[in-house]
């Protein structure tokens, strides 16, 4: 089961993200593409503050679970 | 019925709600009375035993082992963690992360317009499938480790 997953070392980047994001443009409706492309570029240019705020993300998620 | 169900996920479970200040404080001590006094199951020690390192191959926990006493440094990992549904997991809530991420750095961005941009993307983003973006991040991944591969042969 654990193989079916996605790598999270390698998902926690923000090339990734910013490839996720322009994927997604790819197939969404017009009005949406510009905004997800744009912010692929955003996302690409926080470098390793991606990593850093999904690890934020992560823990908020987690404190918030346990209480 | 599987070991899962019966003391592997339950036994995750206390570990990770416990209010018993030797676990808290990353000891995992095993004896006749863990189960039931320690984690509130029905559980002989053996079964904790056997629960504890199954949910360590997998790194659902982790610390170090000590035979004939139990383990130090313990705690529930993110994998964990995930597993009880209580930390994101891209399997399954992708959308949801990638929004929050996409809002936290909207907060961030240079431009009020970059911010706007961000901010509707994200809203986008809630509504996918997270099938969806779980496909779409394995087909990023699978092309990015191709990409490295040709760097390094030189092809």
């Amino acid at each position: 089961v654990l193989g079916e997953w996605p790598d999270l070392d390698r998902v926690m980047s923000a090339s990734a993200i910013r490839g996720l994001l322009l994927r997604l443009a790819d197939a969404a409706p017009a009005a949406e593409q510009e905004r997800l492309r744009k912010s692929g570029g955003l996302v690409a240019s926080m470098g390793d503050a991606v990593r850093d705020t999904l690890s934020e993300l992560a823990s908020e998620a987690a404190k918030e679970g346990l209480e | 019925v599987t070991t899962w169900d019966d003391s592997d996920l339950p036994v995750l479970h206390a570990l990770a709600t416990t209010d018993h200040h030797e676990i808290r404080d990353g000891y995992l001590i095993l004896s006749e009375n863990t189960g039931r006094e320690k984690l509130g199951l029905d559980l002989s020690e053996e079964e904790v035993e056997r629960a504890v390192l199954t949910l360590g191959d997998a790194e659902y926990v982790a610390g170090k082992v000590n035979p004939g006493f139990g383990f130090t440094y313990f705690h529930v990992t993110g994998r964990g963690m995930q597993a009880l549904g209580q930390w994101p997991s891209f399997s399954d809530s992708s959308p949801a992360t990638i929004a929050a991420l996409l809002d936290r750095f909207a907060d961030e961005a240079p431009t009020a317009e970059e911010g706007d941009n961000a901010r509707r993307a994200a809203s986008y983003v809630r509504t996918l499938e997270p099938a969806v973006v779980t496909s779409v991040l394995r087909t990023v991944m699978v092309e990015g480790a191709k990409a490295a591969l040709r760097l390094g042969t030189g092809l």
